[in-house]
Formats: C-alpha cells, sequence, structure tokens
C-alpha cells in the first residue's frame, strides 16, 4: 500500500504535500490527525499559520531526512547537555542566517518537533559559548536595558559562575 | 474527552489563530507525554502569525536604529523565554552566568530554574552580597560548594532554606562556632555535607550536626582529626539516614568507635576508614553490624589483616 500523503498549508498559503509519517513527526500535527480524525482518504489541508512557507518547506526537508532516527532520548536531569554532537548533516542544514534560524526555532516548538528544537537550541547555543555579555549582544544585535545599578546587581549574582 | 471533530473543524479552518487554542486545549486535557515548553503558559503573543512579529520587530528596531542588516529578519527577541531557557540550559555555568547580564529579558529567562538544574555554586564568601542568596533561591540551586569562607556560615544556611548539599571542603577556618552557629534549626532538606579537611571540627560540631541535620545521607569527615568515638556515638544516634560516611585519617577512632556506629545506624552503605590507623580487626568485627554495608576503603589500615577481612567475608 502506498504511503498517505497529507497537505500542509504555510502561512502564505503554499500547499505542501507531504508523507504522513513524515509530517507526524510534529506532535502538534500528529495530535491534530488524531483528535480531528483526518487519517481517511478525505482531501484534507492542515493550516498552518503560524510558519511562512520558506520555513515550512526547510522544517519538511529536515523532517524526511530524519524520518527513520529513533526517537529522541527523554532530557536526562542528571546527564550534562552536549552541542558538540550535531550531525554534520544538521550543521550544514542550519547554515543559515539568524534570522532563518530563529524562524526555525519557533516552528519546531509550535510544531513540537523536539528533535529539531533540541538541535537548533544547541546551535545558538554554541554561538553564545566563550562570549562576554557584550559580545553577546553584538551577535544578536541586542540593547542593553540594564540601569547601571540594575547591571551591577546582576553582575554580582553572577561573579561566582567565573569559577572554575 | 474528545469534542465534536466538526465543531473544532469549523473554528479551525476560518479562524486560524483559535485553531491553535483549539489544539492546545485538546493537548490539555489528553496529557500528551512531553510536553517541554509549558506551552500552555507562553505569552499571549505566541498565537501571534510570525508576520505580525516581524512587523513588530521592525517598529522596535526602527525606533532603536540599530544594525540596519538585521531590518526585517526575525530577532531573537521573538524568542519566547522559556526557549531562551532551553537554549541556556545548554551553556556551562560560566556561560549561563554571562547570558543573565546581557539584559533584563535574558536575565529573567536565565534565571529559570530549568537552566541550573543540578548546578553546584561554587562561592567566594568574603564581602556583603545582599541579593546573592535570594538570587540562587530564585534558579532553585540547592547545592553549594564554599570556596573560602571571611563570613558567617551561618549565611548561606539562613540564605538558601532549601539547601541540600554544603561542600565545605577545605575550608580551614571552619570551626566549631561556626557550625553552632548555623545550625540553629532543624535543616530537613541538607542531604549532604562535606567538611573535609576542616581540622578545627571536633564531636562538638558533630553534636549540632546529629542534633539539626536528622536527613543527612552523606557525611564527609576526612582529614577532621579531632573527630573522636564520641563523634560516631553522635552520629549513630542523630543520624539514622545516613548512607556515606567518610572518615578518612580521623586517627583517634578506634574499634570501639565503629561499635558504637553499628548500634545505631542501619543505612550506611558506604564506609571509608583509610588511614584510621587505630582500627584493627575488631572493628570490622564491629563493622558486621552495619547491615546495609556495601563498599568499606580500608586503605593504609595498617593493623588489619586477612582475619579481619573474613569477618566481613561471613557477613553476607
Amino acid at each position: 500500500m502506498e504511503m498517505p500523503n497529507i497537505k500542509l498549508q504555510s502561512s502564505d498559503g503554499e500547499t505542501f504535500e507531504v508523507d504522513v509519517e513524515i509530517a507526524k513527526c510534529s506532535v502538534t500535527i500528529k495530535t491534530m490527525l488524531e483528535d480531528l480524525g483526518m487519517d481517511d482518504e478525505e482531501e484534507e489541508v492542515v493550516p498552518l499559520p503560524n510558519v511562512n512557507s520558506a520555513i515550512l518547506r526547510k522544517v519538511i526537508q529536515w523532517a524526511t531526512y530524519h524520518k527513520d532516527d529513533p526517537p529522541p532520548p527523554e532530557d536526562d536531569e542528571n546527564k550534562e547537555k552536549r552541542t558538540d554532537d550535531i550531525s554534520s548533516w544538521d550543521a550544514d542544514f542550519l547554515k543559515v542566517d539568524q534570522g532563518t534560524l530563529f524562524e526555525l526555532i519557533l516552528a519546531a516548538n509550535y510544531l513540537d518537533i523536539k528533535g529539531l528544537l533540541d538541535v537548533t537550541c544547541k546551535t545558538v547555543a554554541n554561538m553564545i559559548k566563550g562570549k562576554a555579555p557584550e559580545e553577546i549582544r553584538k551577535t544578536f544585535n541586542i540593547k542593553n536595558d540594564f540601569t547601571a545599578s540594575e547591571e551591577e546587581q546582576v553582575r554580582k549574582e553572577n561573579e561566582w559562575c567565573e569559577e572554575k | 474527552m474528545m469534542e465534536d471533530p466538526t465543531q473544532v473543524l469549523f473554528t479551525e479552518l476560518p479562524v486560524p489563530l483559535l485553531s491553535t487554542a483549539a489544539l492546545l486545549r485538546h493537548h490539555h486535557h489528553t496529557a500528551t507525554r512531553f510536553q517541554p515548553y509549558h506551552r500552555l503558559h507562553q505569552p499571549q503573543h505566541f498565537h501571534t502569525a510570525i508576520h505580525e512579529l516581524h512587523s513588530l520587530q521592525r517598529t522596535y528596531e526602527e525606533e532603536e536604529q540599530v544594525n540596519e542588516l538585521d531590518l526585517g529578519k526575525t530577532h531573537i527577541s521573538c524568542l519566547y523565554p522559556e526557549i531562551l531557557a532551553i537554549i541556556f540550559s545548554y551553556l556551562d555555568v560560566r556561560d549561563k552566568g554571562r547570558v543573565a547580564q546581557v539584559c533584563s529579558t535574558w536575565r529573567d529567562a536565565a534565571y529559570h530554574k530549568s537552566v541550573w538544574r543540578g548546578v553546584e555554586a561554587k562561592l567566594h564568601l568574603r564581602r556583603a552580597n545582599p541579593s546573592l542568596f535570594a538570587s540562587l533561591v530564585k534558579r532553585g540551586i540547592k547545592r553549594v560548594q564554599v570556596l573560602s569562607l571571611r563570613r558567617s556560615l551561618r549565611d548561606v544556611i539562613q540564605g538558601i532554606p532549601n539547601l541540600e548539599s554544603l561542600n565545605l571542603s577545605g575550608c580551614y577556618n571552619v570551626a566549631d562556632v561556626g557550625i553552632s552557629h548555623a545550625f540553629v534549626a532543624d535543616a530537613p532538606s541538607l542531604t549532604q555535607l562535606n567538611l573535609s579537611l576542616c581540622k578545627q571540627v571536633t564531636d562538638t560540631s558533630l553534636s549540632r550536626i546529629a542534633q539539626y541535620l536528622k536527613n543527612l545521607e552523606v557525611l564527609e569527615l576526612g582529614g577532621c582529626c579531632n573527630v573522636t568515638n564520641t563523634g560516631l556515638v553522635l552520629i549513630a544516634w542523630g543520624l539514622k539516614k545516613l548512607k556515606r560516611l567518610n572518615l578518612r585519617s580521623c586517627w583517634h577512632v578506634s574499634d570501639q568507635g565503629i561499635g558504637h556506629l553499628a548500634i545505631g545506624n542501619q543505612s550506611l552503605e558506604y564506609l571509608g576508614l583509610q588511614d584510621c590507623q587505630r582500627l584493627s580487626d575488631e572493628a570490622l568485627k564491629h563493622a558486621t553490624g552495619l547491615t546495609s554495608l556495601k563498599s568499606i576503603n580500608l586503605s593504609f589500615c595498617i593493623s588489619i589483616t586477612d582475619s579481619g577481612l573474613k569477618h566481613l567475608a561471613k557477613n553476607d
């Protein structure tokens, strides 16, 4: 039996036909299909109002490549979180501008795709690592909105973090 | 449990923003297996389409007059605090502390408890730092290592009421008077206390500890060479939940002391007796009374022989 396809519609109205099993790596879509009983013959279109076509195309590309991955392990509190375990395919896939990266994060969050959320968040973490606060502000174009006394307080509260 | 699907569909298709809300309701009562990002608590703008975020961002950036290149692109400020917290959870302690200093939004996100799970704060307690302990409590930090101590230990105990682990290893100036000052009431959350090389500590401190730290599971006394058999009586009397006890180089402890321990304590799984040179085979005969014991360190116990070890072997 051939795999049924479903149609996903991006916020800007573009429709993507996707293998159901691939679409279901999104817990949001999976739940929607189950709750709405949409897995019969009918030609349903799943609207994704929070994802534009450029990002949805990327998400589908990621999900297609990772369709046979084992389910990501549950977060283990005691295990130290690593960011150096991004596969080379994912690293290439995420060589995008910051805006696209953040939109992928928002899409992964909205669509509830843990694997994609993990790897995109790790990528941002890697952009932060080893930088001083001012360098981080420059990297992400963030305005320092602390008052002088707030800045002094938060500095004192975090001085200990520099201890080896 | 399921709503009428046609109804959901009805609200779903024409009004996309409502569809998310309907979906969230479903998520809520179907209790899906994994809900990592507190979707239900996300700020209202979660439901706003990405376009609107774009335009909001554009106005913001025009006002602030920042880098032209980023105009119109999704800015990192579009990420909800919960997502920032996920990102920050991947950073080591130094970088976590630095992101908190970037701006107020990042500070608030960086102080989420999820970011600091399991982190031990390593503190030099010197100058007064009034907001430090409150900020540690806010971050859910329950483990503290004191690297140096020039203020009262009491500040730590009172400042972090839920403290679970306190490491004073090597704080040579910790003395009975400081311990007695610090522990003046039950501290039921404290399960680990490390006093290694706090050489001024005597049985007086152990009396306080046995009285107020009833839930202690790990007690490190390595190098506390003033501890005697009396201290072990107190430990056996007060610390019924103790699983690990390290008495390395407690040279005053003798066979009788191990006998005291064995009378009171049935939870002990590890006993470190390295370099307790007064112990003889008799100590191991007493140790057979420690019915939960799984592991014992006898290195440099020069008077212990094979026949002592036979006591342990029989105790199965």
